[in-house]
């Protein structure tokens, strides 16, 4: 009896000793890309803001706290959303039609330069208020810069997106118009970096943008961050 | 005839009351509290290899057993704790999980030391994870986890006061739902195991007392993957009627 006791007590403890020591094999190493490109990414593609004039950062930023796009989606996490504002609105009129606000229908324009390997281009916009989350990037493309960074600008109007899959775009040409269509409550442009065109695989990406305006402040390089007023010039 | 009531509900309740000293209890209910010490990596949630969280975790847990000593089990627990990493503690979040399992365990061997049983188990894990400060987030990100698996228990007597038991449980499929998407997942994309450890001391016919150790581990793979371990050190009071 004495052996089944001690043999008993020796199995517990070497099987929770085992269990306690080897927390970094069981956890394993996955994620460390992520925290890498969190702490030291640095953008390859020559960004330029992809729209005319002075727009308002609604959400950016590298928490939850700043920016709502941060989770649960890893490919969008620090994705921007960007509406027009005029002195100190983004509408006139009630907001119940997408024409009030500024931003709808406005000039979008490419990043970076690139090919185009996705469009939608023929969903409805919503009216404002209402969200499509069957179809969540509404009418969208997706520009592959050839070097691992891939542009998606999501939520565009309808039938406004002028160019096709496999055009190359130079950085600053016009690509479509900003709408309200997909996962959206009001006008506005999503935009975001991720790592492959896919939903599914892609690792979202921090973007620097070059020489820009933020609350009138020149930046030869750098992460617009909510709140933020910026243009191009 | 009032006198006459008294005497018979005396001497019912007195049987009763000898013979539930004398027979084994068919009901338990334990509740137990202790220190969990968690690791876990959502890389929906946050890009960070390994948050780590430790803080309490309380059960409560109810056993049935039949006269051929199957076994019905319904556990709840709860824990509460802070996640933090030391590579990017900005990101540190608060988080709750709940737990419900319900396990139906047949009798397959039983001497006077040592019985076993095995059976089927259904876990549902709720997770929140929440910031206060979140201003613009939609809402807190969740996790719900629905397993099916089998179960076995095993125990064994010491003497006359004191046992071992030892639970363990293998989920086959998962039913997870986020914040993102739910899918169903089976054994080629997720393993885990669910496996305690718990010594008994018998205080009275009516009451025990518990030490269990935990020990809980999900591995989930897919493109945002999920890990997470726990360990668990509990001690618990068991009312046996």
């Amino acid at each position: 009896m004495k052996l089944i006791k001690f043999t008993i007590y020796t199995f517990i403890f070497t099987a929770i000793f085992s269990l306690t020591s080897c927390v970094d094999m069981l956890i394993g190493d996955e994620g460390r890309y992520d925290e890498d490109i969190y702490l030291n990414y640095k953008t390859k593609t020559v960004l330029d803001l992809p729209f005319e004039n002075e727009w308002h950062i609604n959400a950016a930023g590298r928490s939850l706290e700043e920016n709502h796009h941060f989770a649960p989606h890893r490919h969008q996490r620090y994705a921007l959303d960007i509406v027009q504002v005029i002195n100190g609105t983004d509408r006139s009129g009630d907001g119940t039609r997408n024409e009030d606000y500024y931003c709808f229908g406005k000039r979008l324009n490419a990043p970076g330069d690139g090919k185009i390997v996705n469009v939608v281009n023929n969903i409805e916009d919503n009216i404002p208020g209402i969200l499509n989350e069957e179809q969540p990037w509404g009418n969208y493309i997706v520009i592959d810069h050839l070097n691992g960074e891939y542009s998606c600008m999501v939520h565009f109007k309808k039938s406004s997106i002028i160019v096709a899959v496999g055009d190359n775009v130079v950085r600053g040409q016009m690509v479509g118009q900003a709408g309200n269509s997909g996962n959206s409550t009001g006008p506005h442009l999503h935009y975001h970096l991720q790592t492959t065109a896919s939903r599914s695989t892609g690792v979202g990406l921090p973007m620097q943008f070059q020489n820009y305006y933020a609350d009138d402040v020149f930046t030869e390089r750098g992460e617009p961050a909510i709140f933020q007023k910026v243009r191009k010039n | 005839m009032k006198l006459n009531r008294l005497l018979f509900t005396t001497a019912i309740l007195s049987a009763v009351s000898v013979q539930s000293q004398t027979t084994p209890k068919k009901n338990q209910l334990e509740f137990s509290t202790g220190n969990n010490f968690g690791f876990l990596k959502n890389l929906e949630f946050a890009p960070i290899v390994m948050y780590e969280y430790q803080g309490p975790v309380y059960k409560l847990n109810y056993t049935r057993t039949s006269k051929n000593k199957n076994l019905f089990e319904v556990e709840i627990d709860y824990l509460k704790a802070e996640l933090k990493s030391d590579v990017l503690p900005n990101l540190n979040n608060d988080y709750a999980k709940v737990g419900i399992g319900f396990s139906y365990l047949k009798k397959i061997y039983d001497d006077h030391r040592f019985t076993l049983n095995l059976g089927l188990q259904s876990q549902t894990n709720t997770s929140i994870y929440t910031n206060k400060n979140t201003t613009f987030n939609q809402g807190d990100y969740f996790t719900v986890h629905q397993e099916f698996g089998i179960t076995g228990k095993l125990s064994y007597q010491l003497n006359e006061k004191q046992y071992l038991a030892s639970k363990i449980f293998i989920p086959i499929v998962l039913l997870r739902v986020t914040s993102a998407a739910a899918k169903f997942y089976a054994l080629d994309n997720y393993q885990s195991v669910l496996w305690d450890l718990e010594y008994g001391y018998k205080l009275s016919n009516h009451f025990d007392l518990k030490a269990k150790y935990n020990f809980n581990y999900s591995r989930l793979q897919v493109s945002s993957a999920y890990r997470e371990l726990q360990h668990q050190l509990n001690f618990g009071i068991n009312y046996k009627f």
